[in-house]
C-alpha cells in the first residue's frame, strides 16, 4: 500500500513538471513604445526699435550718437525735448518662443538722470516721470491701446495692458511672428524750467505670457 | 468636532496655496528696449549792451536819440521773445521823455540762429519845457523768452 502511494505521488510530480514545461513553451512576443518625449514649450520675446530702423537700440534718442548701437548708424533723432513735445516711435516685438504669447504688461525704469543713478536725484527723477506721458498702442490701429498714463506709474511696476495683443509661435525657418507697438511719449506743457537741460535715460519693458490654458 | 474643523481649514489653506502656486507658474518672458534718452533742451535768451547813435546826455526838447541792443539765443531750443522798457527818473515823468521801439521788439530766434537787433528811440518832446531842465532818467530793458509753442509767456 505504501509503495502504491509513493508511485502515485511520483506520477503527480512528473505530470506537474511536464505541465510546467509546456507552459514555458508558448509562443510569446513583446512590443515597446519608443521613449515618449515631453518637451516643454518656450515663451520668449525680443524687441527692436521699428519705424524703418529694425535695429537693436533705443526708440528715443536726442542725438544720432545716442541712437547708434553697433556699427550701423541711427538716423531719426528726436532733438531736444521741451514742454508740449510729442514723439512716436515703434517697437517691434517678436515671438522667438514655441508657444503663442500675449503681451499683457508694460513697465519702465529710469536708468540714469544726468549720467547718475536716479536715486541720487530723486526729486528730479520724480519731476521728469510725472511730466512724461506714455501711450502704448498698436502701430497699425490707434484705437487698440495697451497703456495710456504717466511714466511715473510705469516706474512703480508692470501695468496691466488694456488691449493684449497676441503673437503666434515661431516656427523656423520662417521669420519670427511680430507685433509692432507704437510708443507715444509726450512732455507735459506743465513741465516747467526744472527740467531744462536734464538728460534722463529710460528703459521700457514689454511683458509676455503664454495664452495656452491661461485665462 | 474641533479636530474636523481644523482639518477642514488646513485643506482649504492647502488648496489656496496650490491655486496661488499655479498662477505663478505660467511661462512668461520680457523684452527690453534700453537707453532711451530724453534730453530736455535749454532755453536761454541773451541781451547785449545798449548802443546809441549819439551821446545820450544833455538832451534838449525835440531831441530823438536812436538806440539798439542785440538779443541772442544761447540755448538748444528755438525761442520767441518780447522786449519791454522800464524807465525811472524825472526825465521820464509826465510830459517828458518817452521810449518807442522801432524794430524787432518781438520775434523768434532759431536755436543756433543769428542774434537780432532791437531798435528804439528816446524822444524828449518839444513841449517838455523848463520843468525838465537838468532832469535825469534811467532806461532798462527786459527780454522775456519762451518756446514758440507756448501760447503765453509764463512757464
Amino acid at each position: 500500500m505504501k509503495r502504491k502511494l509513493f508511485l502515485a505521488a511520483i506520477l503527480i510530480l512528473v505530470l506537474a513538471a511536464l505541465a510546467g514545461g509546456a507552459t514555458m513553451a508558448w509562443f510569446t512576443s513583446a512590443a515597446s513604445n519608443a521613449p515618449n518625449t515631453f518637451t516643454a514649450g518656450t515663451v520668449s520675446i525680443a524687441a527692436d526699435r521699428g519705424l524703418g530702423e529694425p535695429l537693436p537700440g533705443p526708440m528715443f534718442y536726442t542725438t544720432l550718437a545716442e541712437g547708434q548701437v553697433g556699427p550701423l548708424p541711427a538716423f531719426n533723432p528726436t532733438g531736444p525735448w521741451f514742454p508740449g513735445m510729442a514723439v512716436t516711435r515703434n517697437l517691434e516685438v517678436r515671438n522667438i518662443g514655441t508657444l503663442q504669447v500675449r503681451l499683457h504688461q508694460v513697465s519702465a525704469a529710469i536708468y540714469s538722470i544726468n549720467g547718475l543713478p536716479p536715486d541720487l536725484n530723486p526729486a528730479l527723477a520724480a519731476a521728469f516721470a510725472a511730466n512724461m506721458n506714455v501711450k502704448v498702442r498698436m502701430a497699425a490701429n490707434p484705437l487698440q491701446v495697451l497703456y495710456n498714463g504717466s511714466l511715473a506709474a510705469l516706474l512703480t511696476g508692470p501695468q496691466a495692458c488694456i488691449f493684449e495683443p497676441v503673437i503666434a509661435p515661431w516656427i523656423p525657418p520662417a521669420w519670427p511672428p511680430m507685433q509692432q507697438l507704437a510708443f507715444e511719449v509726450t512732455m507735459s506743457t506743465a513741465a516747467g524750467n526744472i527740467l531744462q537741460g536734464v538728460v534722463p535715460v529710460v528703459e521700457f519693458f514689454v511683458h509676455a505670457e503664454q495664452t495656452a490654458n491661461n485665462p | 468636532m474641533k479636530s474636523k474643523m481644523f482639518m477642514s481649514m488646513m485643506v482649504i489653506a492647502l488648496a489656496a496655496a496650490l491655486v496661488g502656486g499655479a498662477t505663478m507658474a505660467w511661462f512668461t518672458s520680457q523684452a527690453t528696449n534700453p537707453a532711451n534718452t530724453f534730453s530736455a533742451g535749454t532755453l536761454i535768451v541773451g541781451a547785449g549792451s545798449q548802443t546809441y547813435a549819439v551821446p545820450i546826455g544833455n538832451m534838449a526838447p525835440g531831441d530823438v536819440i536812436s538806440g539798439s541792443f542785440l538779443v541772442s539765443n544761447a540755448g538748444t531750443l528755438d525761442l520767441k521773445y518780447m522786449t519791454t522798457a522800464a524807465t525811472t527818473g524825472a526825465l521820464f515823468g509826465a510830459g517828458g521823455a518817452s521810449v518807442a521801439f522801432t524794430a524787432n521788439d518781438t520775434g523768434t530766434i532759431a536755436a543756433g540762429g543769428p542774434a537780432v537787433t532791437v531798435s528804439y528811440t528816446v524822444t524828449l518832446p518839444t513841449t517838455a519845457g523848463n520843468a525838465f531842465q537838468g532832469n535825469t532818467g534811467t532806461l532798462a530793458f527786459t527780454v522775456d523768452a519762451t518756446q514758440p509753442a507756448n501760447p503765453g509767456w509764463t512757464q
